[in-house]
């Protein structure tokens, strides 16, 4: 595991130029550009339909910008087919946690997804049996994720089985299989107690620490306050500020927007 | 240049069947537009109602008109029967298992069928005793305008029903936000109920209007239902309009391949063209279903 | 679950043993569950594309018809070794798949099944149309016996083994498939293939590659069966077979695979010993599979395995009572 220093050069990672991406007519997103530096740890916050989940899907490829580009190290992600940005290093989890449920997969199943890329299994590769030792690796591999978020005894049950932030660490774990250069969080902390918001932190910490960048949406302003590098402020689908913690609190805009007036917030 | 006898031919035998599968079409979106389901047992009801009104009007020897009535109101009970025992239990499961539940009871009305009825082909008499009417070489019967007439009627009323009146806007609600409905008072249960009974029946009345026409057997239903199917498609899953339109597109392209091609291989001309219709456009003329209903 | 060979050698061992357990009848016996393996081998293919991949297709009979007629013409009219003709078949019924299955997986739900149910009513008509080739509707007859190396199968027992191989192998492959990482990417590519999208997995490349193999082991359903009927007609290639082919998945237990054997078995078997209620027999199917699918998700393979677990749980808790807990 390596550390990362605190003044961490600001290489960018992650360029979003431009972006812009409507519905039938209405505009979700608008001309929006940030970037996020490697190894930090970007919020994304914003009143409701500010279009920070349209952002995140953008960015993950679920979805098609109408202008604008997305770059990560150099290649253009917005070019590519759906299915082709994980590879290039781009992991995500979702707002409604999305496991698989059917034909018994387990969470260990649903972990193991995570690896398909590492895997690229193929009926003649499987029926050859080409891929065993290195599936028995990813196999292990999986299993110190789940024993890192302390779900290992969870592995053989059905996910909807699983208490809901127990559901939403299996969802990270398939997110780490992927080693991803970039972890795309939509709300990973809603529906989690104090304790747990907190305990969700020092995760999320540990992940930047082991070079994971990270761009999370999130509601809990304490949460996002506590653990980002930069926060970027969306409303009504513009960028309406980008910076330090410090700065975006202070930022007059940004309080009238989203926060309330002055002597609202603690 | 082809004669105006054949060219008449092909068009009253493409509306004649037309028609039959317009009004099959209808049926199935009417059962489409309050479940979001496609019912592949459509071609059962669509037998069983020719051949139930051919054992009333010949082995029971009832009137035409009683023995109509009793049919449709046998096919709106069977509806009922087919969405309370059948489709609700595996209603929120995938559309995989919803199918294969409605082909089930496809084979189960089959299986009821077959020893009632055996394998022979039932008659039923024509409705009105009038000579067929010629014109210039083609010949056009009146129980053919019969079911034209009926498949535009059944569309108008169906039309004035879901856009003009309260219980067909409350069904089609039902169907497209069954949580929103139930807020506002509709009992979706109900209307569910009522919407495969008339779905049924309007299936049973196709199938009595082209009884007297085309002898029917208990297997004859496959075929006219995947026929409807394509007009379905055609017009729009969720659309009454595109469902009539679908259906006489569909018996016009059929009469018009077994009259210039061959009539060895309508069916494929057919069904290529709902192939090719389905990765071209599949939200239909003029429905707005893209989804395949999902 | 893992794969045990034992119980796979020892199952295969008491299947192609069991037509002579029927003393004089064993040859009737044997052509009886000859059908059975090939219907297995159908119900096992389709239900890797529709249970565990979720792509509902209606078009199985289609594939079934191109390795059937394949075989059948290419042996008796130009005496190709039936070997060659099946390796024929299969080539051309994945080439057909690829092709169609590139246009017709983008469908979802009905109309997808409409598409392929249109598949299957195109290639029956085609089947009963082109006459030269097929025979038409009065079917194609002389197909020669199965021969492998020189050694013909005049046996009707002997090609019972070799078909039954066939079933065993499939079935096997395809469960292979099932519990691989490959069988992990088709499930999620059923269950939500959005998300699956987003874990790398091409979802078009996996859905279509799933299709070519099982329209492929179709295919080889079909050539076997040309050569154990040795007649074949367009009548066994229709909609009704599709519907067939993927009620046994379905009854057996979908996505199981050994649920789709076992479906395959029960249909096919079944009406041998209900004759005097043949008249009854789609009715008792009908009624099942709506029970089935009502009540019993897991299928007949999901019943038994019930029985099963509650068999050994009673043999736990009996012996733990025996130690005196």
């Amino acid at each position: 595991m390596t550390r990362i220093e605190s003044n961490r050069p600001a290489r960018p990672l992650l360029e979003v130029v431009g972006l812009s991406k409507s519905f039938g007519g209405v505009s979700a997103i608008e001309d929006v550009n940030f970037a996020v530096s490697s190894g930090h740890i970007k919020g994304v916050i914003g009143p409701n339909g500010a279009g920070k989940s349209t952002l995140l899907n953008l960015v993950g490829g679920s979805l098609r910008a109408d202008r604008g580009a997305i770059t990560m190290d150099g290649v253009r992600l917005d070019r590519l087919p759906a299915y082709d940005v994980p590879r290039h290093g781009v992991a995500r989890t979702f707002q409604l946690v999305r496991l698989f449920n059917n034909n018994h997969a387990t969470v260990l199943d649903n972990v193991l997804l995570g690896a398909h890329l590492r895997l690229a299994p193929s009926i003649l590769s499987t029926l050859a049996g080409r891929s065993g030792r290195q599936e028995e690796r990813l196999r292990a591999k999986a299993r110190e994720w789940l024993d890192f978020f302390g779900l290992i005894r969870t592995e053989d049950r059905a996910p909807r089985s699983l208490a809901f932030g127990q559901q939403r660490y299996v969802e990270l774990a398939r997110a780490m299989m992927l080693e991803p250069k970039l972890l795309l969080l939509d709300e990973p902390a809603s529906g989690l107690n104090d304790a747990e918001v907190g305990v969700f932190a020092g995760v999320l910490r540990k992940i930047r620490d082991e070079g994971v960048t990270i761009v999370l949406i999130e509601h809990d302003m304490k949460l996002i306050m506590s653990i980002s590098d930069e926060i970027l402020v969306l409303a009504q689908g513009r960028k309406l500020a980008e910076g330090t913690p410090e700065a975006v609190r202070s930022n007059p805009e940004v309080i009238e927007a989203y926060l309330g007036t002055p002597h609202e917030t603690n | 240049m082809p004669d105006a006898a054949l060219l008449l031919q092909i068009a009253f035998g493409g509306l004649s069947m037309g028609a039959v599968y317009a009004l099959l079409a209808v049926s199935l979106v009417m059962v489409y537009k309050v479940s979001r389901i496609v019912c592949f047992a459509q071609g059962e009801f669509f037998v069983i109602g020719g051949l139930t009104l051919s054992a009333l009007t010949n082995e029971a020897a009832m009137p035409l008109w009683a023995a109509f009535l009793a049919t449709l109101a046998l096919a709106g009970v069977l509806g009922v029967f087919a969405e309370r025992i059948v489709i609700r239990p595996v209603r929120h499961e995938g559309v995989g298992t919803v199918i294969v539940m409605t082909i089930a009871l496809s084979i189960s009305l089959q299986g009821i069928a077959l020893p009632v009825w055996g394998r022979e082909a039932h008659v039923v008499a024509p409705f009105v005793a009038t000579p067929p009417w010629e014109f210039f070489g083609a010949f056009l019967s009146a129980q053919v305008l019969l079911v034209i007439g009926a498949s535009v009627v059944v569309f108008v009323l169906l039309r004035t029903f879901f856009e003009r009146t309260t219980l067909g806007l409350a069904m089609r609600a039902a169907a497209e936000t069954p949580t929103g409905a139930r807020l506002v008072g509709i009992s979706v249960t109900r209307l569910t109920q009522f919407g495969w009974a008339s779905g049924v029946a309007l299936g049973a009345l196709a199938g009595m209007l082209i009884a007297p026409v085309v002898f029917l057997t208990y297997a004859s239903g496959t075929m006219p239902m995947v026929k409807a199917f394509v007009a379905m498609v055609v017009g729009g899953l969720s659309s009454t309009a595109g469902a009539l339109a679908g259906g006489f597109l569909v018996g016009l392209l059929e009469a018009c391949a077994i009259g210039f091609v061959s009539s060895e291989f309508a069916d494929a001309i057919v069904f290529l063209f709902l192939i090719g219709f389905l990765l071209v456009r599949p939200g239909g003329l003029f429905g707005n279903d893209a989804g395949g209903g999902m | 679950m893992p794969i045990r060979p034992l119980v796979h050698v020892v199952a295969y061992l008491l299947l192609a043993a069991a037509p002579f357990a029927f003393g004089q009848l064993s040859n009737y016996y044997a052509e009886v569950l000859t059908t059975v393996a090939v219907f297995v081998i159908l119900a096992a293919s389709v239900d890797l594309v529709v249970g565990v991949a979720g792509q509902i297709t209606l078009g199985h009979a289609a594939f079934f018809a191109i390795g059937a007629y394949s075989s059948a013409i290419l042996t008796a009219r130009y005496a190709v070794a039936p070997v060659v003709a099946i390796a024929a078949g299969m080539f051309l019924s994945a080439l057909a798949a690829y092709l169609i299955g590139l246009a017709v997986l983008r469908l979802k739900g009905y109309y997808l099944a409409m598409a392929t149910l249109g598949l299957t009513a195109v290639t029956f008509t085609l089947l009963v149309g082109v006459r030269e080739w097929t025979g038409g509707a009065a079917g194609f007859g002389g197909i020669p016996r199965f021969r492998l190396a020189g050694f013909e199968f005049s046996d009707g027992r002997h090609y019972y083994l070799l078909v039954l191989a066939a079933a065993f192998l499939v079935v096997v492959a395809a469960r292979t498939l099932l519990e691989s990482a490959y069988g992990r990417a088709l499930i999620a590519v059923h269950a939500d293939e959005a998300t699956a999208t987003a874990l790398g997995v091409d979802a078009s490349r996996y859905k279509v590659s799933v299709f070519v193999f099982a329209c492929a082991l179709a295919a080889l359903a079909g050539s076997l069966f040309a050569h154990h009927l040795r007649f074949i007609a367009p009548d066994d290639f229709t909609i009704a077979q599709s519907i067939h082919i993927l009620v046994m998945a379905y009854l057996g237990g979908i996505g199981t695979i050994y649920g789709a054997a076992l479906g395959a078995f029960t249909l096919q078997v079944l009406p041998e010993f209900v004759h005097h209620f043949k008249d009854y027999e789609r009715l008792g199917t009908g009624v099942v599979l709506i029970l089935v699918l009502a009540f019993f998700p897991g299928g007949l393979y999901g019943l038994v395995r019930g029985v099963g677990e509650r068999m050994r749980l009673r043999r736990a808790r009996l012996g733990e009572a025996a130690i005196g807990r």
